[in-house]
């Protein structure tokens, strides 16, 4: 699923218009990114943490040559899932109903209630 | 360091001149409508932030290690996450995205 279709439906469980939601998602993606980069953690409750971790410098192998190459050392934007979202994906019957008050037919695995 | 949603939700309020309200808001079914969808399986890809993912790891023997005793492991669902374009270059350190040109720093062949 892409940005897209994350803007349609929060916009839609919401009542924004699907602008504010796209400009408020991508001024969230570019703050973490910029708080990643200067250095910060960030921590959601519930959804995870993002974190920035440095990986040694190794010697590497060109796979095709065989070729040893070394690789410095370098910093990786990490994510590790919270307390909830890994019980979420482990167990889906764990998922809270959904906090709006509108149902989200097109979420979840549960079959729409026939009217 | 650590920034938690509230600094998040109060950093993109003044950026864009929003209500930390209305902010909070979308952030928040943001998140909510993630988690779900990753529940159910979903691949989320948001460009240049990055990929988020469901895999699956398989079932194994683990081992207890204080006692050394065997313990199987069943297989669990594990939400990964894989860094995008943009977040990789300015994590990384790596500012300019052109490849540095490979100059001939002044030293011309001499002729």
């Amino acid at each position: 699923m892409t940005k897209r279709e994350l803007v349609i439906d929060v916009a839609e469980r919401l009542g924004y218009t699907q602008n504010e939601v796209s400009v408020v998602i991508q001024g969230t993606l570019d703050a973490i990114v910029a708080c990643l980069s200067e250095g910060q953690r960030l921590e959601i409750r519930n959804f995870g943490v993002f974190e920035v971790k440095s990986r040694d410098a190794r010697i590497g192998r060109n796979p095709r040559t065989g070729e040893e190459v070394p690789i410095s050392e370098k910093k990786v934007a990490t994510f590790k899932p919270g307390k909830a979202l890994k019980e979420y994906v482990q167990d889906p019957g764990k998922l809270p109903p959904p906090s709006f008050s509108d149902p989200v037919e097109h979420l979840g695995t549960a079959s729409a209630p026939s009217i | 360091m650590t920034m938690t949603k509230r600094e998040l939700v109060i950093r993109v309020a003044n950026t864009l001149g929003m209500t930390q309200s209305d902010v909070a808001k979308i952030i928040e079914g943001a998140f909510d409508t993630i988690s779900r969808t990753l529940a159910d399986g979903e691949r989320w890809e948001l460009r240049d932030f990055g990929v988020f993912e469901v895999k699956t790891r398989a079932s194994r023997i683990g081992r207890n290690p204080r006692t050394g005793d065997q313990v199987p492991v069943p297989e669990r669902r594990v939400v990964t996450f894989r860094p995008g374009k943009k977040m990789k270059e300015l994590i990384g350190g790596e500012e300019s995205t052109e490849d540095e040109p490979a100059e001939a720093s002044g030293e011309t062949p001499a002729f």
